[in-house]
């Protein structure tokens, strides 16, 4: 077969060179020719030569047309046999796995765990999550420099196949693994991630689908499971964010006392009061709600009074809480992957800008209600914040081969001291069920009230007295009081997490 | 017109004439492509699919036809070498459909009757247009034109829309008929007027003002039933070679700028009217903004493209069958995939000698019709290839022209071998 190749090639070559050396010698006697006509045929021809050498040798330049060959071109030559995706020990979370009629087909064997943040890779569909983001690690295409062109040219020298390369994420797949089964039948999401060096080891979005058949999620609107929710679901923090208040009031050295009756507090004259839940317990059970009286930053914090934060956003100045939600990035999209094929980024959370005279907005934004919603990744961020001593790093979902620097947010002192309200939250406080003694967790609940429904329930929390300091952060929708709907998840996370030694308690006993 | 005398030369071919072994060698690599697209299937299908080899068995008798007329007609000079160039694209063609599977199905009938009806029609042009005969064809030049204007009326009451195409009943295409009648047409028209399109004021070509108008007139009948017939890609062809003979009769550049910027111009006025034409100029600038929608034929054929490489696939061991109907419009694809770049330079050169030898063998015409009718038909050809290669590749939008010799088509390939067997009588008819 081989042999008859290379003679019908040989045979092709000769008799074409043949047929076109000699053919332009025609005339005998000299008769005036068209010679621009020549040159313009000439020129035409190779103009199109030139393009068509752009496409068939140079087609790898252009990352628009390799992208459409990698999801729709089925030969078996050119296409590239695509890395794999691995988490942070190595399990496969995504392989390429070529059936006959189907050379791209791709294996998920986390399925629906890890459905959201490793994306899918359908002929029919396209790519999305880290599938996307990173594709141009995954199928080796793009680049400009002399080497990877050299490169991209000698497969097509060798009609090689192309190989990609394996993109290692920063996710633990048996702590993402417990994180779904733990959030079967519910909505919501969870962010598992280290404060040291914002390596995200678990994001999770529920409802899931599954990546080998994208198509049956696309229509489902009622529960929008394609919705990446940890990145991409905008909640109101609820509570959760008395964690930056409080922030913000030890490093502006406030700790004030206020007056917290059950009547409640009202910002401006014509604003509803805002008041503590427990008001509202009491009112259901028939009872009146007299108020914590008196009381300190403390005992705010650790019964999340909403009366006493709300008359704590009054004291706190206006430009100070402006820029600390802007170091906290919270109007801005946070990325936590980019390449040159996609990024995979949370939405831009939205926290509106407050100006000294606007009270009502000041009080209702300091317990986390109001014209604010965040995703919970920027929970899990700000949480991280106090995690790490006051700084701040981005996530990370590749370790890159130097870690970004971190950002001083607050001072190591201040952060102590806020970790110190979080611990007394869960030792005596609202998040008493998350106490794991060795562990010494720190956290704060939150019950945010979003319209249309029940309650989100908000926990987030870490680990203050293991190694290294991992932060957990669960949002389950519609899920009612946060102690009750999203705590024991977190819980039941920071046990696993210590059971498989993601974390250690230092000179302690073990599990 | 007289017979003229062979000459005080003897010799049997032309006077660059081709060597018998060069006819071989054309034949060998046809057939040698069929036999490897043969073994390749027989690795499949343990069986001979005898009634597909009936296109390269009257590709074989034609060329064995058309040799022996330029072998031992006594009295014909005609250049050969022009019909072997047009037989080795033809079989090149032939290959490749046969390799997409075009004789297999029903369709390929027209081709296979193609074939031998396309070369009789070449030998006969040939031997009945040789010896400066063809010069009896400046006076039915109007009734070309009425034919012509004829076929385009049928077309517009009776033809059925297909793939954008328009056919009659049996799948012909009579527009390919049409671009042979209107170059006779226009050879005669203009070359009994060379002085009045020769005349220039300040370097732009003005012929008087009556015979501009009365030739607009005429033009523009078949022009705007073209219109109407919404085949831009023939009224850019034709207008293409009209702007070329122009040029050649008047050998005024100028007939050349004008032209290019009235192609410009009338495209911009076309692209404003006409949302078909702007779909294909939008899927031109930006195949991807659609990639699965307009942009997929031309990025599968340009990924067939990709795939084929330096080397090719090889012939037959490719997948150009992911291009959507590869084996008319876009079988340069197919060529580029499983032969690869090289073989697409070859194939170029070919088309690049044919229309350099077609322009020489005008020039070398006697009289203003020979030269303006050898011109246009190489125009024809030449300019056909271009667009469509052109449009292939992504340097110009797609027109719809097919690829002259190698695409599928039957009504195509007989119009192709009729005009080189045309442009050969005229060189048999050359002053030497």
């Amino acid at each position: 077969m081989l042999v008859l190749r290379i003679a019908f090639f040989g045979v092709f070559v000769s008799a074409a060179v043949w047929l076109v050396s000699g053919s332009h010698r025609i005339t005998t006697r000299k008769v005036q020719g068209f010679p621009l006509l020549v040159m313009l045929t000439i020129l035409a021809w190779g103009g199109i030569l030139v393009v068509q050498f752009n496409w068939q040798l140079l087609g790898a330049r252009n990352i628009d047309f390799m992208r459409f060959m990698r999801i729709h071109n089925s030969r078996p030559s050119s296409l590239v046999r695509r890395g794999s995706i691995l988490d942070c020990n190595g399990t496969v979370l995504a392989r390429d796995d070529p059936q006959p009629g189907n050379p791209w087909n791709r294996r998920y064997p986390m399925g629906m765990a890890a459905a959201h943040v490793v994306g899918y890779f359908d002929a029919q569909f396209g790519m999305t999550g880290m599938e996307r983001a990173g594709d141009e690690v995954l199928s080796g295409i793009g680049g400009t420099t002399r080497e990877e062109l050299a490169r991209i040219g000698r497969n097509l020298m060798s009609a090689n196949q192309a190989e990609g390369g394996d993109l290692l994420l920063t996710i633990d797949a048996r702590l993402q693994r417990k994180a779904y089964d733990l959030m079967q039948g519910r909505k919501g999401a969870v962010v598992v991630m280290r404060a040291d060096d914002g390596t995200v080891k678990v994001l999770l979005s529920m409802p899931a689908f599954d990546p080998c058949r994208p198509g049956e999620a696309q229509y489902d609107t009622a529960n929008a499971p394609l919705l990446n929710r940890p990145l991409q679901g905008l909640y109101p923090p609820g509570s959760t964010f008395k964690i930056v208040m409080a922030s913000l009031a030890v490093s502006q050295r406030l700790a004030p006392v206020f007056d917290c009756p059950g009547g409640g507090f009202r910002a401006a004259r014509d604003a509803r009061p805002i008041r503590d839940s427990e008001y509202y317990i009491r009112q259901r059970e028939g009872r009146t709600w007299r108020g914590f009286g008196r009381i300190g930053l403390r005992s705010g914090f650790v019964h999340s009074s909403n009366v006493y934060f709300a008359q704590l956003g009054l004291a706190c100045p206006a430009d100070a809480f402006n820029e600390i939600v802007r170091q906290l990035h919270l109007n801005e999209r946070v990325t936590l992957y980019e390449s040159a094929t996609g990024r995979m980024a949370t939405s831009a959370a939205t926290v509106p800008v407050v100006t000294t005279a606007d009270r009502k907005t000041r009080a209702q934004l300091a317990i986390g209600q109001g014209r604010m919603v965040v995703t919970p990744l920027h929970v899990a961020l700000w949480t991280s914040m106090v995690a790490g001593g006051g700084v701040l790093h981005p996530p990370l979902l590749v370790r890159p081969e130097t870690l970004p620097p971190g950002e001083r947010i607050i001072t190591r002192a201040a952060a102590a001291n806020v970790r110190g309200l979080m611990r007394e939250a869960v030792q005596h406080g609202t998040g008493r069920a998350a106490d794991i003694p060795q562990l010494a967790v720190c956290g704060k609940t939150g019950t945010a009230q979003a319209p249309g429904g029940a309650d989100h329930a908000w926990f987030t929390c870490f680990a203050s007295g293991a190694e290294p300091p991992l932060v957990v952060t669960v949002l389950v929708e519609r899920g009612g009081y946060g102690a009750r709907g999203a705590l024991p998840i977190a819980r039941a996370l920071l046990e696993e997490a210590l059971r498989l030694g993601i974390i250690r308690v230092p000179g302690g006993a073990g599990p | 017109m007289s017979r003229r005398a062979s000459g005080k030369s003897k010799r049997r071919t032309g006077d660059s004439g081709t060597p018998d072994a060069l006819w071989l060698l054309t034949w060998l690599t046809v057939a040698l492509a069929h036999l490897v697209l043969l073994a390749t299937r027989l690795a499949n299908a343990p069986s001979i699919p005898w009634r597909q080899f009936q296109a390269f068995g009257c590709y074989t008798l034609g060329m064995l036809a058309t040799w022996m007329v330029f072998r031992f007609h006594k009295k014909m000079r005609a250049d050969s070498r022009i019909v072997v160039l047009a037989y080795f694209l033809m079989g090149i063609g032939l290959a490749i459909q046969f390799r997409m599977g075009v004789f297999a199905g029903s369709g390929g009938r027209g081709v296979v009757l193609a074939v031998p009806l396309g070369m009789a029609a070449l030998i006969a042009a040939l031997l009945l247009a040789s010896a400066g005969r063809y010069r009896r064809l400046v006076a039915v030049g109007w009734v070309c034109y009425g034919v012509a204007v004829a076929l385009l009326l049928v077309m517009l009451v009776f033809g059925r829309r297909y793939r954008g195409g328009i056919y009659l009943p049996g799948n012909l295409n009579p527009s390919e008929l049409i671009k042979p009648l209107l170059v006779i047409f226009l050879a005669a028209f203009l070359g009994g007027r060379r002085a009045d399109f020769s005349e220039t004021q300040i370097g732009i070509p003005m012929p008087p003002a009556r015979t501009l108008l009365r030739f607009a007139l005429l033009w523009a009948v078949p022009m705007g039933l073209i219109i109407l017939l919404r085949d831009l890609g023939l009224l850019l062809l034709l207008n293409t070679v009209l702007v070329i003979m122009l040029y050649a009769v008047s050998r005024k550049p100028g007939y050349l700028v004008v032209g290019s910027l009235g192609v410009l111009l009338s495209g911009l006025a076309v692209g404003a009217v006409s949302a078909h034409a702007r779909a294909r100029f939008d899927v031109w600038l930006n195949p991807f903004a659609d990639p699965t929608g307009k942009g997929w034929q031309i990025l599968q054929g340009l990924s067939a493209m990709y795939a084929g490489g330096l080397w090719g696939a090889g012939i037959g061991a490719g997948a150009p069958q992911s291009v959507p109907i590869v084996s008319s419009d876009f079988i340069y694809a197919a060529l580029a995939e499983e032969l690869g770049i090289i073989a697409c330079v070859l194939l170029v050169l070919i088309f690049v000698m044919l229309a350099l030898r077609g322009w020489t063998i005008a020039a070398q015409a006697r009289g203003p019709f020979g030269l303006l009718l050898g011109v246009g038909l190489t125009a024809m050809i030449t300019v056909q290839a271009l667009l469509n290669v052109g449009g292939v590749v992504k340097a110009i939008p797609m027109t719809g022209i097919p690829l002259p010799f190698v695409s599928q088509g039957g009504s195509s390939l007989v119009a192709a071998l009729v005009m080189v067997g045309l442009l050969a009588a005229i060189s048999d008819g050359r002053r030497g």
